[in-house]
């Protein structure tokens, strides 16, 4: 049983349509990423998984639970964390933990067990007695997180959990999910930054405009989000374009070839989509045919780039 | 404890009456509830040997006294109620508390004790001043009686009436302003609106239709009685008058020519309206919690 399954699920606001018969499923125990630009819907998902919007249509099952008629029974099993920190300013840290463990219903003995561990765990154990309003955007964000864990939920929802942080901020919270994931948890999170993703997903979808445009694994979404490598052929001398395009075009691996004559070198930059092995033998059929070749090099592929091609951005 | 009102409970104790801000309100209230009811004891008392002189000062401090606790809740209430459900909005914590394993109205009802707990707070820091009425003597325990109706239905009225006014709002401070515009206009523009508009229905009904002025029906007389009786001042008048009269407490008789009209005493009908209007005003703010956005969340 995946711990959540989207089915054809709709989601309308007014005459807007946020997200457009979505389906595809979470497998337990996995890192789940959802994927796209500002607007894409992703939160909108990641709020109907939560219980906090009924579907316009269609469906969404977490653990065995249907959104629509058993959110009460989702609710106990779920760590539900907000894009933006929702917290109370007057408290201090463990007062805001004690709150919620008090709403989860933990019982008093276990409650400051548990909130001790959590704020080991989170790093956040010199912060006990602070008021919420002292902390930064990071130390606010991790005990967001400190709050979805208190009673110890299967499944946990982060919506851009480390959209506002910098970089060695980032990547603690990767690890955390890394080691969350190690204990059972099923995650899923969402991000505008692909490599964010990347780092730290298992498995991940890319939305965009509300609509599904690709699922499955993370290596599977790279491979397909990568598409073509970009290899740079240099040659030596000043060889005329339309000779060398007429050459190329012999070659069906290579694809768009565009040649440039700088000094005394011809450069051809084109796409294939060889593998390692096929690449060797193209190399090989280029020299074969006589043509000089000095050096090759692959493009370091821009994965952000890739990315904004495939959910193409809003047009302003 | 109940299992989900105590968290709100807890919270409300832990940040709003650890703040210094409402130990100074508590402080400026309580001082200024004692200066108002020595001064009320001083005219009383002159009054009091010069004219009443058998009415023990109790009884004739007692009706200001609970009418200074009227103003109280009038004051206080609103902005503690109606500052819940938009803080919480403000704050982004209201989707915590959504995705939390208790029901709607289980939040909502929690949000009415959090923001009960310093009105009535205050309430337990006025009752010496309060006591101070019945040990100078006359007040009797009907009037105690009354009083504690009128104080725990305007309490339990204007709380949720502030939930309800703050589950619609976006922020906090039109929550407080759109509360406190209704609650005046509940207990201040009822008995301006009676006072300018009872002439003139009186001229015009007496003018277009003598016999209904004559003969009024029950019904009519019902009505105006539910109208008036939402006023916790005038259906709390009405009682100490009663009282003071010596007319029976529970009903109110209407005389019209030679019929006589039975009706609820106004307190006893505030009390059941002011149940029924908090109940439908927390069922109302559940609703408004639960409604599907029209706009896309941000």
């Amino acid at each position: 049983m995946p711990a959540v399954s989207v089915q054809q699920l709709t989601q309308r606001f007014g005459r807007y349509t946020a997200v457009e018969a979505l389906s595809f499923n979470i497998a337990q125990g996995s890192i789940f990423g959802l994927i796209g630009p500002q607007g894409a819907g992703k939160t909108t998902i990641l709020r109907s998984i939560g219980t906090l919007l009924i579907p316009s249509s269609g469906d969404v099952v977490v653990l065995g639970h249907s959104v629509k008629t058993e959110a009460g029974a989702i609710r106990p099993l779920l760590g539900f964390m907000p894009a933006q920190f929702g917290g109370y300013d007057e408290l201090l840290v463990w007062e805001y933990l004690d709150f919620f463990a008090r709403l989860y219903g933990l019982s008093p003995r276990s409650r400051f067990a548990t909130i001790r561990n959590t704020l080991e765990l989170l790093e956040l154990t010199d912060f006990h007695d602070r008021y919420v309003r002292q902390l930064s955007r990071a130390m606010a964000q991790r005990l967001s997180l400190a709050r979805c864990l208190l009673h110890d939920p299967e499944l946990l929802v982060l919506d851009e959990p480390t959209a506002v942080l910098r970089a060695d901020a980032r990547k603690v919270i990767h690890l955390l999910l890394g080691e969350l994931q190690a204990v059972g948890k099923t995650i899923v999170l969402s991000s505008a930054i692909l490599s964010d993703i990347v780092d730290v997903c298992t498995h991940g979808a890319i939305i965009d405009r509300g609509k599904l445009v690709l699922s499955g694994s993370i290596n599977s979404i790279v491979q397909q989000t990568l598409g073509e490598r970009r290899l740079v052929i240099d040659l030596l001398g000043r060889l005329e374009p339309s000779l060398m395009q007429r050459k190329i075009a012999a070659f069906p691996a290579i694809s768009s070839p565009r040649i440039q004559v700088t000094g005394l070198r011809t450069t051809i930059h084109c796409g294939t989509r060889a593998t390692d092995s096929e690449l060797v033998i193209l190399l090989r059929q280029l020299i074969a045919i006589g043509l000089p070749v000095l050096s090759y090099r692959e493009e370091p592929h821009h994965l952000e780039a890739l990315f904004r091609q495939i959910t193409r951005p809003e047009e302003h | 404890m109940n299992g989900f009102l105590g968290p709100f409970l807890v919270r409300e104790l832990q940040s709003g009456l650890r703040s210094g801000r409402r130990i100074l309100l508590l402080s400026a209230v309580l001082l200024t509830i004692a200066t108002l009811f020595c001064l009320v004891y001083a005219l009383v008392h002159e009054t009091a040997s010069t004219t009443t002189g058998d009415i023990g000062i109790g009884t004739a401090i007692f009706p200001y006294v609970v009418g200074l606790n009227l103003g109280v809740l009038c004051a206080v209430a609103p902005a503690s109620s109606a500052r819940a459900i938009a803080y919480e909005r403000e704050q982004h914590t209201l989707e915590l508390l959504r995705v939390a394993p208790i029901g709607i109205h289980q939040l909502v009802l929690g949000e009415f004790i959090a923001s009960s707990a310093f009105p009535i707070l205050l309430l337990i820091a006025l009752l010496p001043i309060d006591g101070l009425a019945y040990l100078l003597g006359g007040a009797t325990w009907q009037e105690l009686g009354i009083a504690l109706i009128l104080l725990i239905g305007s309490l339990v009225l204007f709380v949720s009436l502030g939930l309800l006014i703050s589950s619609l709002s976006a922020g906090v401070r039109p929550a407080i302003a759109a509360t406190y515009t209704t609650i005046g206009l509940l207990t201040l523009g009822l008995p301006v609106l009676g006072l300018l508009g009872s002439p003139l229905v009186d001229s015009w009904l007496r003018s277009s239709s003598p016999m209904l002025v004559a003969h009024p029906p029950p019904l009519l007389l019902a009505l105006g009685e539910i109208v008036v009786a939402i006023d916790p001042w005038i259906a709390g008048s009405i009682g100490l008058a009663q009282i003071q009269r010596g007319s029976s407490l529970l009903t109110l008789t209407a005389s019209a020519g030679l019929t006589q009209t039975f009706l609820p005493a106004p307190w006893l009908l505030f009390g059941i309206e002011s149940c029924v209007l908090s109940a439908l005003c927390l069922k109302l703010a559940a609703r408004v919690l639960t409604r599907p956005p029209r706009k896309l969340p941000v």
